[in-house]
């Protein structure tokens, strides 16, 4: 190898069709007029110019689609140039993700055997192990991102919030039977622990977005989540009491607005992300899936009632209770799995909804994706879990992964160049209980 | 190999790129930046955080808390470094050694898969042998107790007051033979067709109307009430409740993290996982069980009599699918009590006539005005 092939001389291209990445070898042995095809799709390169000076790093971003630059463009195949069509300098950029499950499956095997023999202890080393891997593979405008947390960091966290949470909900979980308290202390015990629960969740989201975020970096420049925690469960809070009072329809605003909340007060270094949407645009397709389960639900509630009730007409009667019970409880039961059903076409048009009102800079994401692939990953995620019995984590995690590479898209014109550092340094996990609300942790 | 390369350097404190000429020394790296400053870093400073894995690029890192990095694209970078720096690059990834990493996981997964089979053999049930005892026994009677409001409330039982006694006294017939036993046994029978029986921590023991009316003898009862008193003392739904948690836990960490609809595909397996430990305990059941009336002087013949019956009463029963269900095969379950019980005794005790019999197991119908009978080993 001569020191001139030991320089950088590959390059990444994504096909501007179906976003596949292929890797030049050489880009010095390009000349202008060859030809190649995407081995995904068939769709043919062409290669119309070569770069005169040496290898320009914003010329060559290995992810950027539809081949923007001079140097390389894609034709599709009735020769029409797909290069894109956006106003000058805009850009239509996506991650790529190189991992593979048998290497996954390698590393989870290894950190399985050890967190087994140190009796679960290496678990937080494990995580560490499988988050730094991930993050290594996946590589946004020719960079990986990657993972600065700690397994004493991880460690650390979820002490704390064992300590301060973990007791006492076991304490006041399992306290009645054993204190041989009267029925209604026992109910007490058990609200006080859903209670304690119920504000957990909103501490725990707010902590573990704080830290993982502080614990990302792409191009040596770290994310971060700024948001009040204390805001964050006022705003859980009043938003699980307007569900609970408007019997569900709010809960499109209410998944908007914490969704906006997590997403307008994370940043990259200096520059914050952006949430422009309402719930408004979330409430028809919610509607028609809450009008949809709520009309089955009565018509089977209804239908079986009758079913039943039809050969003793009683209704005065106390028996008629039955029937009557009968029919609320399958009518609820199949009202609640057509709602199960209905919430996958749901769920896509919220994750769609929630990227597409997130914006970076000028750039602003895209997810365009459909029911029926979201379907398919999601049914052979179920399928190949229960067929292996558990052991087919790796690839169903690298599926998920790549689904998410293969459709989600930055559109727009990036400023990467003017971002800068804004991590302070300060250890996510805060001293004392002081300020505890708003510290980063992570249960691991 | 060649000692100078091309890569990125991020100085961590903006995201831009600088295109850089990396020479290796024996001591440092040396960086020389696009304007013609040149950064010396020892290799003892740096920390490799990628490029460990087929597909990654090198990733040095230099300083903490925000680092300043490098990024080679090409793996070959890590080689030449081993060899430019030797005794002071011995921290970094070698990807010679991939081979060799891939050998020691083929050999962490045959490892693992003997882990996991000692875990579940001998790690789960030993565990749950050794922390049962430690259990309070006032935890297992208020448990017993809370548990059988649930399943056979007041409402649901047969309360005949001049049958119950009669019943009563087989129990304690088979109890007094395990002295120092801390468990008070109490005995329930609910009005139900059902043919089954079960035990509960701390002392309670349940059958159904409908199993008292297929046991044709006092004596298959007993054989009954044996099994089941077998899983209080041997304190079997302790250890089950022990061996459930433990199993849950073994697959949470064989099989990853899922969250959501995933995670009860795993379900599957650890409902598998329990049914053996199920079997496994009334297996122990029936044979101490067995061992009991054979200290009491009953007739082991009359507990597989009773066992006949019950497969009499199911007889699409498959030996094939045993390891879908929480009970070995009744077939099975014979075979094995048979083996155990041994020559009969000469003088098997009789508990009640059978006559009498006829009487106290039809406990839930209303009562009659005849004298209760009552076990005849406890009349003195």
């Amino acid at each position: 190898m001569n020191t001139a092939r030991a320089l950088d001389t590959f390059v990444r291209l994504s096909c501007a069709r179906c976003s596949t990445s292929h890797r030049v070898r050489d880009i010095y042995a390009l000349k202008p007029g060859m030809k190649a095809t995407c081995a995904s799709c068939r769709a043919p390169f062409v290669v119309v110019a070569m770069p005169t000076t040496g290898l320009n790093n914003a010329g060559f971003s290995p992810v950027v689609d539809a081949a923007p630059h001079q140097d390389v463009e894609s034709v599709d195949r009735e020769g029409v140039r797909t290069e894109d069509t956006q106003r000058p300098g805009s850009k239509r950029q996506r991650a790529v993700f190189y991992g593979t499950g048998g290497t996954l499956f390698g590393i989870h095997l290894v950190n399985t055997l050890l967190t087994l023999a140190t009796l679960g202890f290496y678990y937080y080393w494990a995580k560490v192990r499988v988050r730094t891997f991930l993050f290594s593979q996946t590589e946004f405008a020719g960079d990986r991102f990657s993972y600065h947390g700690s397994a004493r960091e991880l460690l650390n966290g979820a002490l704390k919030a064992g300590l301060i949470f973990g007791v006492p909900y076991f304490v006041l979980e399992n306290a009645g039977p054993f204190l041989g308290a009267s029925m209604a202390i026992q109910i007490g015990l058990q609200t006080a622990a859903w209670l304690l629960l119920f504000l957990f969740i909103p501490f725990a989201i707010s902590g573990a977005r704080r830290y993982r975020l502080s614990r990302t970096a792409w191009r040596g420049i770290r994310f971060s989540f700024q948001g009040n925690t204390l805001h964050f469960i006022k705003l859980w809070l009043l938003g699980y009491f307007l569900t609970g009072v408007t019997l569900g329809l709010y809960y499109p605003y209410f998944s908007t607005k914490k969704h906006a909340f997590l997403t307008a007060h994370s940043y990259f270094g200096s520059e914050p992300f952006k949430f422009s949407g309402n719930g408004a645009a979330l409430f028809r397709p919610f509607l028609t899936m809450y009008l949809s389960a709520v009309t089955v639900a009565f018509i089977v509630g209804l239908g079986l009632y009758s079913f039943i009730e039809f050969p003793m007409p009683n209704f005065t009667e106390p028996e008629t209770m039955g029937p009557l019970v009968i029919g609320a409880v399958a009518g609820l039961l199949i009202g609640a799995l057509v709602l199960r059903l209905l919430w996958l076409p749901y769920s896509v048009k919220e994750q769609r909804f929630f990227w597409e009102q997130t914006s970076i800079g000028a750039s602003r994401f895209q997810l365009p994706i459909t029911l029926w692939p979201y379907l398919k990953l999601k049914l052979g995620n179920l399928l190949f879990m229960i067929c292996t019995l558990g052991l087919a984590w790796p690839w169903i995690t690298i599926r998920n992964i790549q689904f998410m590479t293969d459709h989600l898209t930055l559109v727009g014109a990036d400023n990467f160049n003017e971002i800068v550092q804004a991590y302070d340094g300060a250890p996510p996990i805060g001293e004392g209980l002081d300020g505890f609300l708003d510290t980063g942790f992570d249960l691991g | 190999m060649p000692s100078l390369w091309h890569g990125h350097y991020l100085d961590g404190r903006q995201a831009t790129r600088h295109l850089v000429t990396i020479q290796l020394t024996q001591t440092t790296l040396q960086i020389v930046k696009a304007d013609g400053q040149i950064i010396h870093w020892p290799y003892g400073e740096l920390t490799q955080t990628q490029g460990a894995y087929e597909g990654e690029q090198v990733r040095l890192e230099h300083g903490v808390p925000l680092p300043q990095t490098v990024i080679v694209e090409n793996a070959a970078f890590l080689t030449a470094m081993q060899e430019a720096a030797a005794s002071s690059a011995t921290h970094f990834h070698n990807p010679k050694k991939r081979p060799l990493r891939l050998r020691l996981t083929i050999l962490a997964g045959l490892a693992l898969m003997g882990v996991i089979a000692g875990f579940y053999f001998w790690g789960i049930p030993g565990l749950a042998k050794l922390v049962a005892p430690h259990v309070p026994i006032s935890w297992e009677e208020q448990f017993g107790i809370a548990v059988l409001e649930q399943i056979a409330p007041p409402a649901s039982r047969c309360v005949a007051q001049n049958h119950l006694p009669a019943l009563q006294s087989i129990v304690s017939r088979l109890s007094q033979a395990v002295p120092g036993s801390p468990y008070r046994i109490q005995l329930t029978v609910v009005d139900r067709p059902l043919i089954n029986a079960f035990a509960l921590p701390g002392g309670q023991v349940v059958i159904y109307r409908g199993l008292l009316e297929v046991a044709q003898t006092s004596e298959q009862l007993a054989g009954v009430l044996a099994h089941e008193l077998q899983h209080i003392y041997k304190q079997h739904s302790t250890r089950a409740m022990i061996e459930q948690a433990s199993t849950s836990l073994l697959i949470a960490a064989v099989s990853g993290d899922f969250t959501g609809a995933l995670a009860y595909g795993i379900e599957g397996a650890r409902v598998l996982g329990v049914l053996r430990y199920s079997r496994l305990l009334e297996d122990e059941a029936d044979r101490e069980g067995l061992a009991l009336l054979k200290t009491v002087g009953i007739d082991p013949a009359e507990m597989i009599a009773f066992y006949r019956v019950m497969e009499a009463e199911h007889p699409d029963d498959s030996a094939a699918f045993s390891f879908l269900s929480t009970h070995p095969h009744t077939g099975a379950r014979i075979a094995t009590l048979t083996e155990l019980a041994g020559v009969p005794p000469s003088h098997p005790v009789k508990l009640f006539s059978n006559e009498e019999w006829k009487e106290v197991r039809a406990l839930c119908t209303p009562p009659t005005a005849s004298v209760p009978p009552v076990s005849k080993d406890n009349n003195p």
